[in-house]
């Protein structure tokens, strides 16, 4: 009952992302503050929804939902639009709703299309270091799909010259990238030392260079290499804008592209 | 001798300056994406079928085909770990009092030294090997000056529902001896591995182990192959066999191959039934479930989870310490 429940909920989320995705896609065409606080409150009751869904899920399969790639793409879903709910809640960016939450309606349509089944833990999925695992997985990826967006917001920013005027001023846009860049960094680095500690209790070995690892180690390096460039003369303002870019194409190429292109040990997600 | 002097001056200010830092960053980057996306420690022959013949041997040689084992990928590691000593230095240098993002910066930049060196000690002195010991046997642990006894393996199943005889834990009971002496028994299972003396076992697998004894020619072997693989027993002869039951007496089906005659022999035989060969006989006596255990040192296990613990606690030190 809570599983069909869950799954309806999650239908109803999806339904709603969508709505405010299009109505962001209005607030384009017709820039009207109201339109775009609807968009905003209707992001954030299928927030609530979505949430609902994920308790209705855990409590039917008697687990936190953090076992199968289904399971984490909702979560990672549920990170991109909490922290979208906070940043925009605080620096107002127009166009920043356009380009994060129909990210949570792909994925949630991804997810759909996947095999939702409640399966048991196998062995090597029970351990706590799993759930931690995931758990700073999602906080790290929701930030950073959040400055995924800000980059882009900026390099639009950045192309039209001295044009759209309602978008927040360039400096602005470049502190709330930094930011979600800096909150979603030690997380990151959190996501790579649990699945190494877990890696040692499970396999006997903290590192193996398995293409999803690596591609984890791919994507902390590429924001290592943002957060330094700071410092670097010429390397700030759009070039930055970029690595964010960048950084986000290899969390999504480490979720997705490596699952489907390549084999190795992260065989069950 | 000013001359040298300022051309050293030169080189170590380039080795610790933070674009090196950067470009070795990026270096390792683009390796690192190679090493994924070309299948990695496979022979040469490989990648000639693949690649064809010019391409597999440059990358062959080049070491894109072994990138986190090859010599470039070391001196990378190498010239990062001299970049980032130079860049803790520093930090530590010009530390003010009460600089919390200072200490973190300074702290988490020597967390990631220590973890480049534990993974080197890692690379270089980790030792792993895979055994598969039947149940009530002893195993004696190369290197490691202690032995194991596997007394008993379980498995432990879900039981309700649909997901009925999906596994949810493997279990080995093991007992360590030294010298023929008991020195302590221990059930491990998956994620809960033993430690010993800086030797950790691990339950890795399991199955089951057909035994038995051939005779050809006049000579008698014994031998004892896991179920379901084919194996060379004695004089030319390969068999595969697997238990038709969960029990020996519910008997064993098999094949066996000679290794110049073309057709096998297959059939079913009891337990210490007598299948006759040309040059002899082949019987089964015994039907043993093993246990796999990866058994393993790794001395740089202690280093990298103190750099662990370095790097996070830098890092959360100067994201929530305040003070810009």
């Amino acid at each position: 009952m809570f599983y069909s429940w869950g799954v309806e909920l999650i239908n109803l989320a999806f339904s709603g992302y969508l709505i405010s995705s299009l109505l962001y896609l209005v607030v384009t065409w017709i820039n009207r503050e109201p339109i775009g606080r609807l968009a905003y409150w209707t992001a954030a009751v299928s927030f609530a929804t979505h949430t609902t869904a994920l308790t209705f899920r855990a409590v039917a399969a008697g687990r936190l939902p953090f076992a199968t790639m289904h399971e984490f793409i909702l979560m990672f879903a549920w990170g991109v639009i909490l922290t979208y709910l906070f940043v925009q809640a605080r620096f107002k960016i127009p166009l920043l709703g356009l380009l994060v939450v129909p990210m949570a309606v792909l994925l949630l349509g991804y997810a759909a299309a996947m095999n939702q089944e409640i399966r048991p833990l196998m062995p090597a999925l029970q351990s706590y270091w799993l759930q931690l695992h995931v758990l700073v997985a999602i906080v790290a990826y929701g930030a950073f799909g959040v400055s995924f967006g800000t980059a882009v917001v900026y390099l639009i920013k950045n192309n039209s010259g001295s044009g759209l005027d309602y978008l927040p001023a360039k400096e602005v846009l470049e502190r709330v990238m930094y930011k979600s860049i800096a909150i979603g960094f030690p997380f990151m680095t959190l996501v790579l030392i649990t699945g190494a500690v877990w890696a040692e209790e499970v396999w006997g070995r903290w590192w193996s260079w398995d293409p999803k690892e690596t591609w984890a180690l791919i994507t902390w390096i590429i924001y290592a290499i943002y957060l330094h460039a700071r410092f670097v003369r010429g390397w700030q303002g759009a070039k930055a804008a970029w690595m964010a870019v960048i950084g986000f194409g290899a969390v999504l190429f480490t979720l997705f592209g490596v699952t489907i292109l390549m084999s190795g040990l992260h065989s069950y997600s | 001798m000013t001359q040298n002097r300022k051309a050293g001056y030169c080189i170590i200010s380039a080795l610790a300056s933070l674009q090196f830092g950067l470009v070795l960053l990026i270096t390792i980057v683009l390796l690192s994406v190679f090493g994924t996306l070309i299948p990695q420690s496979e022979q040469l022959y490989y990648y000639q079928e693949l690649y064809g013949q010019a391409a597999a041997a440059f990358l062959y040689y080049s070491g894109l085909t072994h990138v986190f084992s090859s010599m470039l990928f070391l001196i990378i590691s190498l010239l990062l770990l001299i970049n980032l000593s130079f860049c803790t230095c520093n930090r530590f240098k010009y530390l003010k009092q009460r600089d919390w993002n200072g200490y973190g910066s300074a702290t988490l930049h020597f967390g990631l030294m220590v973890i480049i060196v534990g993974g080197l000690i890692s690379g270089f002195f980790s030792h792993s090997k895979y055994y598969e010991v039947p149940v009530q046997s002893v195993m004696a642990v190369t290197d490691s000056g202690f032995d194991l006894r596997v007394d008993d393996f379980q498995i432990d199943y879900y039981e309700n529902g649909q997901h009925q005889k999906q596994p949810r834990q493997y279990y080995t009971k093991l007992t360590i001896l030294e010298n023929e002496k008991e020195v302590g028994s221990k059930e491990i299972k998956v994620n809960h591995p033993i430690s010993y003396k800086g030797t950790k076992v691990y339950q890795t697998s399991y199955g089951w182990l057909v035994q038995g004894n051939i005779s050809v020619n006049g000579q008698q072997k014994n031998f004892s192959v896991p179920a379901g693989q084919t194996v060379e027993i004695a004089g030319n002869y390969y068999i595969k066999a697997i238990p038709a039951g969960e029990t020996a007496d519910q008997g064993f089906l098999y094949q066996l191959h000679h290794r110049e005659r073309k057709q096998p022999f297959i059939g079913r035989a009891n337990l210490n039934e007598q299948i006759n060969l040309p040059e002899g006989s082949v019987q089964f006596s015994a039907l043993k479930k093993f246990t796999g255990l990866q058994v393993k040192s790794d001395p740089g296990v202690p280093v990298v989870w103190s750099g662990f613990m370095l790097l996070t606690g830098g890092l959360f030190v100067k994201l929530y310490g305040g003070k810009k």
